[in-house]
C-alpha cells in the first residue's frame, strides 16, 4: 500500500474516533424516530373490532377453564392479543403487537413474569430469548412483575428509554406526544438509560423516576415526598408561563437552560437565556454556570455574548489563563479579529507559560505572525521547537525562523 | 382457528414469537407494513446515524435527526429496491450515501445566505482542543471544499474505512468510477492538507501516531 494511502487510513482512524466520542446517538437517534414515527401504531378498525371481542371472549372462557392460550400474533392489523406463555424455544413465529382500549390486559409469560397493559396502551414484543423479553411500551403505561432467577434478563424499552430489568416490580409510562417518561418501583431495583441520563440511573424500591426530554427536566423522588428538581437544575429561577399544557407536568417554576446546554441543545438554552436577560443571567452565575453560559454561546452560535462571558470570568471572577486561550480562538475563528485574536494567544502564553495549552497557543501565535512584533514572532518559534520539535506547528516554526533569518 | 366439538371457535394455540428475520423484514418492508419499518428503523438506525455522521461531518447548521428521518422515509418508499435479505445493509447505506449527499447539495445551493461560511462553523463542546480533535475539525472543513462526490467518496473509504466495492455499491457508482473519485479526492485533500500545519504533521507522522 502507498504511503501515503497508509496515513489517510490513519488520519481517518482518528477522525472516526473523535467522531464516535462526540455523537451523542441515543439522542439523535430519538429524535428522528420521533419524526419517523410521529404518530401512535394504527388502532384496529371497525371490522377487526368484532374479531378482537370474539378473541377477547374465548380468552376469557378459556382462562376460566384454567387453559393458557396462544394467539398467533400478526401485524397491527390483528386483532389484540389476549394472553401469552412464553415458549422457552419458540420458533417461526410473528412478532406480536397489541394495544388495549378501555380495560386492562394481563399478559403471562411462561417464566413467571407478568406484566398488566392498562388502558388505552400499545406494547409490542420485540424479542424473545431464553432468559427474558425484550418488550417495547410504545404508548401508555406497563405494570411489571418480572420473576426473578439468576439468568434474568429482561429490557422494557419505553420511547427513547431502556430499562434492564432482572427481577422486580415496576410501573413505567411513555407518552409519545409530551416526550414524558415515568417509572415506579415497587420491588426490587433496574437501571435505566436514555436521554438526559448520564450513564445508567439507578431506581430502587420506592423511587419514581420522571424525565421531561423535550424540556430537559428530571427528578428522582422517594414515593410519598414532595418531588423536588434534579441536581442540574440552574440557579436562575423565574416563573414560567405554559398555558398549552392542561395537565401541569413539572414540579418546580425553575427554568433550566443550563440543564440544555450540558445536553448539548445550545439553540434552546440560548432561547430561555434570551427570555430571562443574558446579562441577567451572566450577572448572577458563579464561574461554573458563567463558563457553561460562555461555552453554550460559542457552540450556538453567538461568538459576541461567548465574549462577553469569558470576560466576565476574567474580570469579575478572576478566571485567568484558558479564558485567554478561548478567547483567542473566538476572536480568529468567529469574530475574524487576528491582531486581537493574537493578543489574547500573548495573554495566555504570559499567564500561563506552562499551561496544558501552550503548544497550541504558541502554534496559533505563529500562524498569526504578521500581527506579531517582530522579536515575539521569533521568541516564540524558537520556543516552540524547543519544547515541541515534532509539534504540529513545527514545520511553520522553523519557516519563521529561515524566513526572518534570510529576510534580516 | 381451533373448532371445538360444540362448535365454539378457540384461538389457534402458537408459539409466542422469535425474532423476525430479515426475508420477513424485506417481505414487510415492501408490503410497507408498519412493524417492518419499525424493525428497520429499530435494527439500522444507529447504523444510517454512523454512515451520515461520517460523510456530513461537524456541519452544525444539519440536523442529524433531520437527516435520519430522511433516510428513513427515502428507505421506506423505495423498499421495492430491495433484491434480497442479503443485501438489507449496503441497500440502506445507499439510500444513507444517496440522503447525505442531497444534503450537502441542498447547503451548498443556499449557501450564499448563510452569515456563517463552513470554516467559521462553532466547534464541538471540549474547550481543551486536543490534536485529535484539531485533527478531526480541520479534516471536516477541508473536505467541505471538496466536490461532493469526491467528499463522499473519501469519507467512507477512509473515515468509515470501507472496501473500495462497497464505497462503489454505496455510491451507486461502478469500480472504476470510485476507484477514480477516490484518487481525485486524495489528490485535492493532500494538496489542501498541505497548507494547514496541523493536517501536514499528522500526514507527515501519521506512522508514528497510535490512536
Amino acid at each position: 500500500m502507498e504511503p501515503v494511502t497508509q496515513q489517510l487510513e490513519l488520519l481517518g482512524k482518528t477522525v472516526a474516533k473523535v467522531s464516535d466520542e462526540q455523537a451523542r446517538v441515543g439522542e439523535t437517534l430519538f429524535r428522528a424516530r420521533c419524526r419517523t414515527f410521529g404518530t401512535p401504531p394504527p388502532v384496529a378498525s371497525a371490522n377487526r373490532r368484532v374479531w378482537g371481542t370474539l378473541a377477547a371472549v374465548t380468552a376469557a372462557t378459556a382462562l376460566a377453564a384454567g387453559v393458557w392460550i396462544y394467539v398467533r400474533s400478526r401485524p397491527p392489523a390483528m386483532s389484540p392479543i389476549v394472553t401469552y406463555q412464553l415458549a422457552g424455544n419458540s420458533t417461526a413465529a410473528a412478532p406480536s403487537f397489541f394495544e388495549t382500549k378501555h380495560n386492562d390486559l394481563e399478559v403471562r409469560f411462561s417464566e413467571g413474569s407478568v406484566i398488566t397493559v392498562l388502558p388505552e396502551t400499545g406494547v409490542r414484543v420485540l424479542d424473545t430469548k431464553p432468559q427474558g423479553v425484550n418488550l417495547s411500551i410504545e404508548r401508555g403505561i406497563v405494570r411489571c412483575n418480572i420473576r426473578h432467577r439468576a439468568n434474568t434478563d429482561w429490557t422494557v424499552k419505553a420511547g427513547p428509554f431502556d430499562i434492564r430489568v432482572t427481577g422486580t416490580r415496576f410501573e413505567a409510562e411513555w407518552v409519545p406526544t409530551t416526550s414524558h417518561f415515568e417509572l415506579t418501583l415497587e420491588e426490587g431495583s433496574v437501571e435505566v438509560t436514555g436521554p438526559h441520563v448520564s450513564g445508567t440511573q439507578r431506581v430502587v424500591k420506592g423511587e419514581r423516576f420522571t424525565v421531561e426530554v423535550n424540556r430537559g427536566e428530571k427528578s428522582l423522588v422517594g414515593l410519598g415526598l414532595v418531588p423536588a428538581p434534579s441536581a442540574q437544575v440552574t440557579s436562575v429561577e423565574l416563573p414560567v408561563a405554559q398555558p398549552d399544557i392542561a395537565e401541569p407536568i413539572v414540579r418546580s417554576a425553575t427554568v433550566d437552560w443550563s440543564t440544555l446546554a450540558k445536553a448539548g441543545k445550545y439553540r434552546e438554552a440560548l432561547s430561555i437565556v434570551d427570555r430571562l436577560g443574558f446579562d441577567v443571567v451572566l450577572q448572577r452565575s458563579d464561574a461554573a454556570t458563567a463558563r457553561l453560559l460562555a461555552d453554550a454561546s460559542r457552540m450556538g452560535g453567538k461568538p459576541k455574548q461567548a465574549q462577553q462571558a469569558f470576560l466576565f470570568l476574567r474580570e469579575r471572577l478572576h478566571v485567568k489563563a484558558e479564558t485567554a486561550f478561548v478567547l483567542g480562538k473566538i476572536s480568529a475563528d468567529q469574530l475574524n479579529t487576528p491582531a486581537q485574536a493574537y493578543r489574547w494567544f500573548d495573554t495566555y502564553l504570559r499567564e500561563q507559560p506552562k499551561g496544558p495549552l501552550r503548544e497550541q497557543a504558541l502554534g496559533r501565535s505563529l500562524e498569526l505572525s504578521k500581527y506579531a512584533p517582530r522579536n515575539q514572532l521569533l521568541a516564540n518559534a524558537r520556543e516552540y521547537l524547543t519544547a515541541f520539535p515534532s509539534g504540529a506547528h513545527a514545520p511553520l516554526a522553523r519557516k519563521t525562523l529561515g524566513q526572518t533569518t534570510d529576510a534580516r | 382457528m381451533l373448532i371445538d366439538d360444540a362448535g365454539v371457535a378457540h384461538a389457534e394455540i402458537v408459539p409466542l414469537p422469535a425474532k423476525r428475520t430479515d426475508a420477513e423484514l424485506v417481505d414487510g418492508l415492501r408490503r410497507h407494513l408498519p412493524w417492518a419499518q419499525q424493525l428497520l428503523f429499530e435494527r439500522y438506525g444507529a447504523f444510517v446515524e454512523r454512515s451520515v455522521r461520517r460523510v456530513l461531518g461537524t456541519d452544525y447548521h444539519v440536523d442529524l435527526a433531520d437527516v435520519i428521518h430522511d433516510v428513513f422515509i427515502a428507505a421506506f418508499s423505495s423498499a421495492h429496491t430491495l433484491r434480497n435479505a442479503e443485501a438489507i445493509s449496503s441497500w440502506i447505506r445507499s439510500v444513507a450515501t444517496h440522503t447525505a449527499c442531497n444534503t450537502i447539495r441542498r447547503r451548498k445551493s443556499r449557501a450564499w445566505l448563510r452569515f456563517f461560511s463552513p470554516d467559521e462553523l462553532p466547534e464541538p463542546p471540549q474547550s481543551t482542543a486536543t490534536d485529535a480533535k484539531e485533527a478531526h475539525d480541520r479534516t471536516y472543513r477541508l473536505l467541505s471544499h471538496l466536490p461532493v462526490d469526491e467528499r463522499v467518496a473519501f469519507a467512507l473509504r477512509f473515515i468509515e474505512g470501507m472496501e473500495l466495492l462497497e464505497v462503489a455499491e454505496a455510491c451507486r457508482v461502478s469500480l472504476a468510477t470510485i476507484k477514480r473519485r477516490i484518487a481525485r479526492a486524495e489528490r485535492s485533500f493532500l494538496a489542501g492538507a498541505k497548507t494547514d500545519p496541523v493536517l501536514a504533521h499528522w500526514l507527515e507522522r501519521g506512522d508514528r501516531w497510535n490512536p
